[in-house]
């Protein structure tokens, strides 16, 4: 058990005439190595849960534990968080501030009272791992670089202490295609060498191609559990949205065109379709 | 009635030193009504376009025009904020106000209206949008999507005959995104507002009657979204990929079943599969 969160509640200026519930009786555990999806609408409490989960954001009520630990319980609990978790939030370009990458870069590990050359070889890793080269990027002030790079930057700030829990509060966003594709590359590789990745997306493209476990948030409550297949197969029985592969097979059964799996991912889909097509070279 | 670019660029001046070009000179034209989507990497441009548009930047050579008037510095611009609305990529970046109708009601009082009309105004925007039910709360408060719903509601309350979106449904769920969309449709066809769409979601670009994309600085292609979005090597080239359904088309084509690779949707991949089956 790596996170285990126990009854969460979060009400945002409690006991106040404007106070709103952000969540309410949030329960689920996350495993070492997984990688979750946060779904939901705007506004239904996805970045309040990151921030909980990252102990910024004490909850009103309910408990949550790392690696057994309660997190509010001593404030000794708290000091090792920044060791365990790792919160990459929206547009984190944004809380760069140091006068160079190498310097923004090191900012935990020098906070965290690291050694020299320990910060050194940890930054140039770090920098390494989001496609950056030290040499060429370090010197440089973070605010000449494109949003794609500064973005990587951020992400190297969080990555640089090798948090077991990475959390990512839809990373994506505003990065193009390409950048997108390796980001979530470099994820997918991050996650299967051991790191649990618990990431709020809107792209259920991202959902399909990349999570093992979906968790959907609807007005602060956690209404679905479950894996991308099930969770598509569920709404493919409405009108919600789905990713690309679950809709085209969805159009194709109701036009009588049945495919024999559940395919995800459009290269799937492809397969699938390839497989039943009648006539089809085999 | 049209925005004009004749041979505009825009070098961004650096402290001591020679500028950078941030776009090369630029020809378009937009029409009341069409749907230019824009597309690129992070950096080709794409935001110093969108701000060139609408009189917030002004061409270093070239000339902007917008209903056949020049638009420069001290001359016009005003005149160019008003008929051409600029969404931001970052709502935090235009919201002004504590309380959400005062935000969506800043523009139209700037503009002299009276209270009967900014209040028509801010209504209408907030319902288009989605946002009624949180009128009066403070957008500070709201999740990044909400912010994002109230900063569109601001630039639909100016009524602008012309809106410039950079990537306005980046926050926004699919379902949010589904409905912004069929409301920006609804304003192009029903008040022949003229859009220039910046996004990063190829998909997006599919409905637009012209696809424009840049790389580095520079227009590298401009035609509809079939002959454009199809182009494997083209979008390689830009950082970019051929829309999904499109990528699914062209699999099946290659593996002799009866798709084509121009296949841009859904929809057409579906029904050239069943009416050949």
């Amino acid at each position: 058990m790596l996170v285990k969160l126990t009854d969460i509640s979060l009400v945002y200026l409690e006991g106040s005439p404007a106070a709103t519930d952000a969540l309410t009786d949030v329960s689920f555990t996350l495993e070492s190595g997984e990688f979750a999806a946060v779904i939901g609408r705007t506004g239904s409490g996805k970045s309040t849960l990151t921030q909980i989960m990252a102990g910024l954001l004490r909850p009103s009520a309910g408990s949550v534990e790392l690696d057994g630990v309660d997190l509010w319980s001593d404030r000794a609990s708290r000091s090792h968080l920044r060791d365990l978790v790792g919160l990459v939030m929206q547009e984190p370009e944004r809380q760069l501030f140091e006068t160079t990458v190498a310097a923004d870069v090191a900012f935990w590990p020098k906070n965290s009272g690291w050694a020299g050359p320990e910060i050194e070889a940890a930054v140039e890793a770090a920098l390494r791992r989001v496609g950056l080269d030290i040499q060429k990027y370090g010197e440089r002030s973070p605010f000449s670089l494109s949003g794609g790079e500064k973005r990587r930057v951020a992400m190297a700030g969080v990555l640089v202490m090798d948090p077991p829990l990475l959390i990512l509060d839809e990373p994506t966003v505003g990065l193009d295609p390409r950048g997108r594709q390796e980001l979530l590359e470099y994820l997918r590789g991050l996650n299967q060498a051991g790191t649990t990745i618990l990431m709020i997306t809107h792209d259920l493209d991202i959902v399909a191609e990349s999570a093992g476990r979906v968790l959907g948030f609807e007005a602060g409550r956690l209404i679905d559990d479950t894996t991308p297949s099930a969770l598509f197969s569920q709404r493919a029985k409405t009108d919600q949205e789905l990713a690309t592969a679950p809709t085209v097979a969805k159009r194709l059964a109701e036009k009588g065109f049945l495919l024999d799996d559940e395919p995800l991912t459009v290269d799937e889909l492809a397969d699938s379709i390839i497989k039943v097509f009648p006539g089809a070279p085999a | 009635m049209s925005i004009e670019l004749k041979g505009a660029s825009f070098d961004y001046p650096v402290a001591g030193g020679a500028s950078v070009s941030a776009l090369a000179a630029t020809d378009l034209v937009v029409r009341p009504g069409s749907f230019m989507a824009v597309l690129g990497a992070n950096g080709s441009g794409k935001s110093t376009l969108a701000k060139m548009l609408n009189g917030l930047l002004f061409a270093t050579n070239g000339e902007v025009w917008i209903d056949g008037r020049r638009i420069d510095r001290g001359h016009n611009d005003l005149f160019a904020r008003r008929t051409v609305g600029l969404v931001f990529q970052n709502p935090d970046n235009q919201l002004v106000a504590n309380v959400v109708e005062d935000d969506v009601a800043f523009g139209p009082e700037n503009l002299g209206l009276d209270r009967a009309e900014i209040r028509r105004r801010v209504d209408r925007s907030l319902e288009a949008v989605g946002l009624p039910d949180l009128a009066r709360q403070d957008p500070h408060r709201l999740s990044a999507g909400q912010r994002q719903r109230v900063a569109l509601a601001g630039a639909l309350a100016m009524e602008p005959r012309f809106l410039v979106l950079d990537e306005p449904t980046s926050l926004l769920d699919p379902e949010g995104r589904r409905d912004i969309l069929a409301v920006l449709a609804e304003l192009r066809e029903r008040q022949s507002v003229g859009m220039v769409y910046i996004t990063h979601i190829v998909e997006e670009a599919v409905a637009a009657d012209t696809v424009l994309v840049l790389d580095k600085g520079r227009i590298i292609a401009t035609g509809p979204p079939r002959e454009l979005l199809t182009d494997a090597t083209l979008m390689d080239r830009a950082s970019l990929y051929s829309p999904k359904p499109n990528v699914l088309a062209r699999r099946l084509c290659v593996a002799g079943l009866p798709a084509s690779d121009e296949l841009l949707t859904v929809e057409e991949v579906v029904s050239s599969l069943c009416s050949s089956s």
